[in-house]
């Protein structure tokens, strides 16, 4: 009988325990679910304009027409594992991973230049069979240190005496310098594995946290000076880039060269005209448009889906971007709300750039599409991004605003 | 620790930032709108020319078939070889291809070599290979397994005229591309070319085939068949006998003929020579042309080849319906006029001097000594300038101009054939009274063969002008027809019954004077001529050059086949149409009626023979030589030598038939009176004619049969003949 009440002690204790638990989970904010229906929709657009796009040209390099769609599914799958993680953990949990990301993520980005690299660009490490590109974590770990800083710094107040041009250095080394040096130092480093769209992105993210932190204006503007003098130099200053900026001009001209990407990319899409060609039957990702599974995805898209398809797709990463910042607006403190905003303008800036590419509206960046381009690690970051959105979203009370 | 989040600042520039996105997104937005939309057609068109990679099916060309069906012009498969030089990646590929193939195909190295470094997906390399060469390519592609996707074969039509020069000017040929050039293979290419199939297939970056890739098969549609009127044994026949006659009479311009069905216009045969070999179209074959050539230039020089290359595109032409002047063969149609109009007797005389004036010109008369009295009939035979000067005054220029517009000279008659050409003839406010009188006996003006042939035929069928033709029928690949022509009447040019005794003089003509056309039991109907080239003189200002044409047909009865033969510049001694032309026309025309089955008339089988010279000979020797060659004598006078002859030596006459001699001059008879023989036996008939100095040909079939009487004479009573004159009676039962 003893020996009874004792297990039903302890099956009470357990419930008890797994009851508190439950209640806990109850009363556990919800995620959003209008971002979460917004990222899941582009995950699964993405990954089927992806094997459209893709299975001509991986079955002409791979003799598998499943090439990339079986492998960016693979990545797709822990990459909702991970979003269900970042998610369901409160991120105090995982807060510690994440601030070692950053000098982890230093590390990793000098090492590229001292191991043996097969690519000419030196921006992939290679871990046994596994390759990935150390500024894709870049993008985050900036994000998140960032951040970090911006939740913990003090508004300097001059203390009487100073002398205004002491308290004006030391003002502009918090608020500037020192933000401006956490992503600046990666985005070098970046730049100078010729992975120019990866510096581009960490220089319009960290840019554009510096505003929105409340850097003074007349801070900022000779940063802006100095960043357009900079693009200024490697638009024109290096032969990469000139060539790009040649073929964007004159898209028409030398058929089989330089031009020949942008130009197929519109075939593309003028042959998608208002309602597409249909899913499945664009007849330029046979080889005709380089790599169709990667930056230029989205011509495919539209050759198929039209100029309908589109509209909605882009209305779809527009409404996702709406509501991310909105979480950012919502969210419950400083680092949390810098950390959302960060994330949203990431992904706004990788699309606008993306699409503007695609159509000839800038140069050719080499920027890739999120949800759609092939690109394991970068769609499993992405994913895991979205779920520290939703780990956010919990606490934001968005019905307010 | 941490600050206060102060969420109103930062908020309010994250919600800039957020229009800031949306406003990209729609500036973005925009261009693709402008791709899709404004530009759609621009580029949709530029993807699929890059896309989609078309194979043209060659549809099969139509044959040319004889009225038998007999094939003239027939494509025959062969085979091409087309190259993908995208697809060559090593230079030293490329110069391996060029060599082997260059060798194989005959082609210059560096030809082939460029096409290696072009950078398209499609050339041809060669085309209409025969299979032995073909071979030779498959067996260097089986040597180097590599080169399978680079070089291909492929099925081609090859255009082939079993008959070689036959029809060659009719026909014409086909270029490289199969496309009709000359002749009937140009003017109805569109029948014969059919419509080309194609397919039009998605291929990717490269050519490579994918499993996806999608393709459209439109099937060619074959060409049509074009059946001819031509049979191809006449058309033999007809060539056989020119080339002969060019050799023999060494013609230096062109000898043409022209057979033609007299009921229905069809054109049983055609041809002008010298011609070519629609095989090697590039090439003289005739020897004549090419020795003259030689002749006239060093061999092998510039000069040489440049007239070499300008001779091969004259040789291309039809010939056929080129203008010439008709000469005396035109006088059948100057007859018809006059009957038409009444204006002349039967028998009615007119007096030959040997000359005329016609204003204040004086033309002769072919016989300069003057053909004397005779009769409208007479004329004709003895083609007698001034008879036809004379009625052709009496026809009058408004007349004369509307009969050549009836005999259809004034336009092409529209066969069907190319390079036609109308006639060319006088205004009627040019049309001077000399012009008139040149006319009448068809010098001075230029029609086609082709023209006097359906003019003539009309009379020769009883009066209708039936429209001539080429084309027989044209049936599409099915089997179906498309086009079909058939005989048919364009207008009435002369009454059944002046075309009948036309017809009946035509004979007359042949029997008694063109005897070299005459055939045994075939009655031939016809005329000769012989007329000057006036716009074409020599060095010294003379025109020296002269066409001898003969046109016939037969039988005079019923006819069936005319011809129509032009020797254009014949360079023998004698230029006479009866001498060269004739006997032409007679070996083509017995050969074809031959051919169609129809049997001589084996009861009217009359031996001609040449009378003999026997003037200034003494009267028995005469009697003998005439006896010897078969013929009776009757001797006008008292014996001694003989001073005249009627006929003359030269002229044929039936075996049997009798040669009045005379002694004395003052005896010669200028004319006899033809008398009334209906009724009469064949011998009573016989008897009359003897004693009158007239000789007799008897026809019909019932010559044996009891009571059968003369029921026709070929003179009519009353009219006045020269001496010796045969005279046709037809006997048979009333």
């Amino acid at each position: 009988m003893i020996e009874k009440t004792k297990t039903v002690k302890t099956v009470n204790k357990e419930s008890k325990k797994k009851n508190a638990l439950i209640q806990k989970w109850k009363k556990y904010p919800n995620v959003d679910f209008v971002f979460l229906v917004l990222a899941l929709s582009l995950l699964v657009i993405g990954l089927a304009m992806l094997f459209s796009a893709s299975f001509a040209k991986a079955y002409s390099e791979q003799g598998d027409s499943y090439y990339y769609i079986s492998k960016q599914l693979q990545w797709a799958v822990l990459g909702l594992l991970a979003m269900g993680a970042a998610s369901v953990f409160p991120y105090k949990f995982y807060k510690p991973i994440l601030m070692a990301l950053y000098p982890i993520c230093i590390v990793l980005l000098s090492l590229v230049y001292v191991l043996p690299s097969s690519d000419y660009q030196k921006r992939w490490i290679y871990i046994g069979g596994f390759q990935f590109q150390p500024s894709e974590i870049a993008k985050l770990a900036v994000i998140l240190a960032l951040a970090y800083y911006f939740s913990k710094y003090k508004k300097l107040v001059r203390k009487p005496g100073e002398k205004v041009i002491v308290f004006e250095a030391k003002n502009f080394m918090v608020t500037t310098v020192i933000p401006g040096l956490i992503f600046g130092i990666p985005c070098a480093l970046v730049l100078f594995e010729t992975h120019l769209s990866g510096a581009i992105l960490i220089l319009g993210v960290g840019g554009m946290m510096l505003i929105i932190s409340g850097c003074p204006k007349r801070y900022i503007l000779p940063i802006v000076i100095l960043a357009v003098i900079a693009l200024l130099y490697v638009a024109f200053g290096t032969d990469y880039m000139t060539s790009r900026i040649n073929v964007f001009l004159n898209p028409e001209t030398d058929p089989t060269g330089d031009a020949y990407q942008i130009r197929q990319s519109l075939y593309a899409i003028g042959s998608g005209g208002l309602f597409g060609v249909g899913y499945g039957a664009s007849g330029q990702k046979y080889l005709y448009l380089p790599e169709p599974q990667n930056d230029f995805i989205f011509a495919i898209v539209a050759e198929e889906l039209g100029f309908v398809g589109v509209a909605a797709i882009m209305a779809l990463f527009v409404l996702l971007i709406w509501r991310g910042i909105k979480i950012g607006m919502c969210a419950p403190n400083r680092f949390t709300a810098f950390i959302a905003f960060g994330i949203t303008i990431q992904i706004a800036l990788q699309v606008v750039l993306n699409l503007a590419v695609v159509c000839n509206f800038i140069p050719v960046t080499g920027i890739s599409l999120p949800f759609f381009s092939y690109g394991g690690t970068a769609l499993a970051i992405l994913l895991g991004e979205i779920g520290i959105m939703l780990q956010i979203s919990r606490y934001a009370s968005l019905k307010n605003k | 620790m941490s600050i206060k989040h102060s969420p109103m600042k930062v908020n309010k520039k994250m919600a800039i930032v957020r229009i800031v996105v949306v406003v990209a997104f729609f500036a973005v937005l925009c261009k693709f709108f402008y791709i899709q939309i404004f530009q759609h057609e621009e580029y949709e068109s530029k993807a699929l020319n890059q896309q989609t990679q078309e194979t043209v099916i060659d549809a099969k060309r139509g044959d040319i078939l004889d009225r038998n069906g007999n094939e003239l012009a027939v494509s025959a498969s062969a085979y091409m070889v087309t190259m993908s030089p995208t697809m060559i990646t090593e230079e030293e590929d490329a110069e391996n291809i060029a060599k082997n193939l260059s060798e194989i195909l005959d082609l210059n190295y560096d030809d082939v070599y460029e096409m290696t470094q072009k950078n398209v997906s499609y050339v041809e390399v060669a085309r209409r290979l025969e299979d032995d060469v073909t071979q030779l390519v498959n067996n260097f592609i089986q040597e180097n397994p590599g080169y399978s996707s680079i070089i291909a074969i492929s099925e081609d039509s090859k255009r082939y005229y079993p008959h070689g020069n036959l029809l060659s000017t009719v026909l014409g040929f086909v270029g490289i591309d199969n496309q009709g050039l000359e002749g009937l293979e140009m003017s109805y290419d569109e029948y014969l070319s059919g419509t080309p199939g194609k397919i039009i297939s998605v291929k990717t970056q490269g050519g490579t085939s994918m499993p996806f890739e999608y393709e459209k098969y439109i099937e060619a549609e074959d060409g049509c068949d074009i059946t001819l009127t031509i049979d191809l044994e006449m058309q033999y026949i007809l060539e056989k006998y020119i080339d002969e006659a060019r050799v023999e009479h060494n013609v230096q311009n062109r000898v043409a003929g022209i057979v033609m069905n007299v009921k229905t216009g069809e054109v049983l045969a055609m041809s002008s020579k010298p011609d070519f070999d629609p095989n090697d179209y590039l090439v003289i074959n005739d020897e004549i042309v090419l020795s003259q050539l030689k002749s006239e230039y060093e061999e092998g020089s510039e000069e040489y080849w440049t007239a070499y290359n300008a001779m091969v595109k004259t040789l291309w032409k039809n010939k056929l319906c080129e203008q010439y002047e008709p000469g005396s063969t035109f006088k059948i149609l100057t007859l018809a006029m006059a009957l038409e109009e009444n204006l002349v007797s039967l028998t009615e005389t007119f007096n030959c001097t040997g000359s005329m004036i016609v204003g204040s010109e004086i033309i002769h008369c072919a016989k300069r000594t003057g053909h004397g009295i005779q009769t409208i009939r007479e004329g004709l035979g003895n083609s007698c300038n001034p008879v036809f000067m004379t009625i052709g005054a009496r026809i009058g220029q408004e007349k004369f101009y509307n009969y050549i517009t009836a005999f259809g000279l004034r336009e092409k008659t529209g066969v069907g054939v190319t390079g036609e050409q109308t006639g060319y003839h006088y205004s009627l406010s040019s049309f001077s009274d000399l012009d008139l009188a040149t006319s009448s006996f068809g010098q001075g003006f230029k029609i086609t063969p082709l023209q006097l042939i359906c003019a003539v035929c009309s009379i020769a069928n009883g009066g209708d002008y039936m429209q001539p033709y080429i084309i027989s029928q044209i049936t599409d690949s099915d089997g179906n027809v498309v086009l079909s022509n058939s005989p048919k009447v364009v207008r009435k040019t002369v009454s059944e019954e002046n075309a009948k005794l036309i017809c009946s003089y035509l004979e007359d003509a042949v029997t008694e004077h063109i005897t070299r056309a005459y055939i045994e039991g075939y009655h031939v109907a016809g005329k000769t001529g012989t007329s000057q080239k006036l716009d074409s003189k020599n060095e010294d200002g003379e025109i020296d050059k002269q066409i001898a044409s003969f046109i016939g047909f037969a039988p005079a009865d019923d006819p069936q086949i005319c011809v129509l033969v032009v020797v254009d510049e014949p360079n023998s001694e004698v230029q006479y149409g009866s001498l060269i032309a004739a006997p032409l026309a007679k070996s083509i025309l017995q050969d074809c009626l031959e051919l169609i089955g129809l049997e001589p008339d084996v009861e009217d089988s009359v031996d001609y023979a040449e009378v003999p010279d026997v003037v200034d000979k003494e009267s028995s020797e005469a009697q003998k030589i005439l006896s010897e060659e078969g013929f009776s004598a009757k001797l006008v006078g008292n014996e001694g030598t003989i001073t005249h002859q009627i006929p003359s030596s030269g002229t044929y006459l039936p075996e049997g038939a009798t040669v009045i001699l005379y002694t004395n001059d003052d005896d010669v008879q200028e004319s006899v009176e033809v008398p009334n023989l209906i009724g009469m036996t064949a011998a009573e008939c016989n008897r009359e004619l003897i004693n009158r100095n007239l000789n007799i040909r008897i026809k019909g079939s019932s010559i044996s049969t009891p009571g059968a009487v003369v029921i026709s004479q070929s003179v009519s009573p009353g009219e006045t003949v020269s001496p010796a004159t045969v005279i046709t009676v037809e006997i048979g039962t009333q």
